[in-house]
């Protein structure tokens, strides 16, 4: 121990090629360490993820894509299904069916329309931070990170994206209520919005709001009457925000078996279910049944061989920190000869030359992997927070 | 009948078997305080002798009693232990560590003697000892940071902080003018006087002869004991 500040000073005498090494050493581990840890936790979020939902349905197209756009709110270029199809199977004893529509955003994240069936899955527990569920149009569900970014709180409001800025034929955006926010899940839960199914049709222009068509007088916005019934042109404004008082305004234009839907969550009863129902599910026109821990599956094993191409630079990198480490141990004992050679007339222990040689590696090699470490931390963190899924 | 400290008898040390002895010395006896100068000619092996004599070389033939310990009859670890135990060494080149200060320096032995302890009163120690020696104002200071003269009473104070029985000397004035060589000298062996220290000087300066009590001669034909 009374050589331990010999080390230190000499260590900090020769700062600069302390520095040298302690980087060489950092960047070494590093490469490998991050890889490696972004990796696993890519993996464990994508896998944890895909065991949520034993079977995903949808229109036929890449299943990559699916399962990217109803598991992870990504956006894909996907078909569509249709609602009728989640009726129908929503009707099936064999297994419990929750839609998924996710293709629009508020605030840039992704705004999930869905039921609330989705806050009970099966061995998938999303507890409330605060507040409540969406029991009507117009009402949202924040997640915990975009709740975080966005600054949403029970009793706040967020308007939808708009989609086409220029196209004013589409629907405009809607102001949401936001009557709850979850806790955090550490999934893509946390960056999504949710709304109810009649919500995003309100978006998609497939339902509005706007004053009772009877009450209406100007002639302009009256294409013709018929008894009581009465059509209106398209100049007649809609409401842009669902209130206890206009809720009873809304409605719905066309049939709603036809109106789309992303995709549809399957939780079968049991594996016979699951078995029966991909089966009879794929062999429908229009329809495809995926496992999404399959799918993914196969995107880790494409993660695997992209991480293997890092393992390699890493060895590279090991290799020739570890001939650096070499020719400064070497260069060490061959620079401090003559100090060494004192210490030794002086009486010093044999073992002196290379606890203060060897010791002062092992502390700067040591320092270099605690850099590293404190870095892989500090980037797990980082990107934790920027992807739902790591 | 003061008590022998350093006894060397029938010394012979050759670096190559092929080649001649470098030191063949029949005896050479030196008492506990006693002060002793060992001159003759560059090559004539005095700082061999003298790295003999303090247990860094082991003798070809003949051997060396230091304090009671028979050198030759000792491990490596062992002698480093009695060196480090009992002998202060001032060195040609000082050989101060560049990366310590100079307070550091003086402590250096007390970081290497396992059994010493390197408390507050080491260091009170070594501060008195600065202060003897005249360089208390640089103890913060690294070596490139001393004139060459405080360097040397860094050195001086090295050997002494650890209250060594032999204080080893090897032309701690080489490079020198006269007066500064004196008052080295004179520092050295008031400092020794004080602890009761034994010194063993090379030098090739006979002007410091005077004041040493006993002087062993190399450069004479055979160097064989004592000439007081």
């Amino acid at each position: 121990m009374k050589l331990l500040p010999l080390i230190y000073w000499h260590a900090w005498r020769h700062r600069g090629r302390s520095a040298l090494l302690v980087a060489c050493v950092a960047v070494a581990l590093l490469v490998p360490l991050l890889s490696r840890s972004l990796a696993a936790r890519f993996e464990q979020g994508l896998r944890s993820r895909a065991e949520m939902a034993p079977l995903v349905v949808g229109a036929p197209g890449g299943r990559f894509d699916l399962v990217l756009a109803t598991l992870y709110f990504r956006p894909a270029p996907l078909q569509t299904l249709e609602f009728g199809h989640y009726t129908r199977l929503a009707q099936d004893p064999l297994a419990t069916a929750i839609p998924i529509h996710a293709r629009f955003t508020a605030g840039r994240m992704p705004l999930v329309a869905t039921d609330v069936g989705y806050f009970q899955r099966p061995g998938v527990p999303m507890p409330l931070r605060g507040g409540r569920l969406f029991a009507q149009l117009g009402e949202a569900v924040a997640g915990a990170s975009a709740a975080r970014q966005l600054g949403l709180e029970p009793g706040g409001t967020i308007f939808s994206d708009q989609r086409e800025a220029y196209d004013i034929a589409k629907a405009p955006p809607v102001k949401l209520a936001i009557v709850g926010v979850l806790a955090p899940t550490g999934t893509s839960d946390d960056e999504a919005i949710f709304v109810d199914i009649e919500t995003a049709w309100l978006l998609e222009g497939f339902a509005h709001g706007h004053d009772d068509a009877a009450s209406i007088d100007q002639p302009e916005l009256v294409i013709a009457r018929q008894g009581d019934k009465v059509a209106l042109s398209e100049a007649v404004r809609t409401y842009q925000e669902v209130t206890d008082d206009n809720v009873g305004g809304f409605h719905i234009h066309g049939s709603r078996d036809g109106f789309p839907l992303t995709g549809v969550l399957l939780y079968p009863t049991n594996d016979r279910a699951a078995t029966i129902l991909e089966a009879r599910l794929n062999a429908q026109p229009g329809l495809q049944a995926i496992e999404p821990a399959a799918v993914v599956e196969e995107i880790i094993a494409f993660v695997v061989r992209l991480r293997l191409v890092f393992d390699a630079l890493s060895i590279v990198l090991g290799l020739s920190t570890g001939a650096l480490i070499a020719l400064i141990a070497t260069l060490g004992f061959r620079l401090r000869a003559a100090e060494l050679r004192t210490l030794a007339d002086m009486g010093a222990p044999r073992r002196t030359a290379l606890v203060l040689v060897g010791g002062e590696l092992a502390g700067l090699i040591a320092l270099g992997a605690g850099i590293a470490a404190a870095l892989v931390w500090v980037a797990l963190g980082v990107a934790g927070r920027l992807s739902a899924f790591l | 009948m003061p008590e022998t400290l350093l006894d060397a008898r029938d010394l012979r040390f050759a670096f190559r078997a092929e080649e001649g002895p470098v030191v063949d010395l029949p005896r050479l006896t030196i008492a506990r305080g006693q002060h002793t100068a060992i001159v003759g000619p560059s090559g004539c092996g005095k700082t061999t002798l003298l790295r003999l004599l303090t247990g860094i070389l082991v003798p070809t033939s003949g051997g060396v009693t230091l304090a009671g310990h028979a050198l030759e009859r000792q491990s490596d670890a062992r002698r480093r232990a009695l060196r480090i135990a009992s002998v202060g060494f001032v060195f040609q080149q000082f050989a101060l560590l560049d990366y310590c200060t100079a307070l550091e320096n003086i402590l250096a032995p007390l970081r290497l003697h396992r059994a010493a302890r390197l408390d507050k009163a080491a260091r009170q120690r070594a501060r008195d000892l600065a202060e003897a020696a005249g360089i208390a104002h640089t103890l913060a200071r690294r070596p490139d940071q001393l004139s060459q003269g405080e360097r040397q009473r860094v050195a001086i104070c090295r050997a002494l902080v650890h209250e060594p029985a032999l204080i080893a000397c090897d032309e701690p004035t080489g490079n020198l003018d006269p007066a500064r060589a004196g008052s080295i000298v004179s520092l050295i062996l008031h400092q020794a006087q004080r602890t009761g220290a034994t010194v063993l000087l090379v030098t090739h300066d006979h002007g410091l002869l005077p004041r040493f009590g006993h002087v062993l001669d190399m450069g004479l034909p055979a160097a064989s004991g004592n000439r007081a």
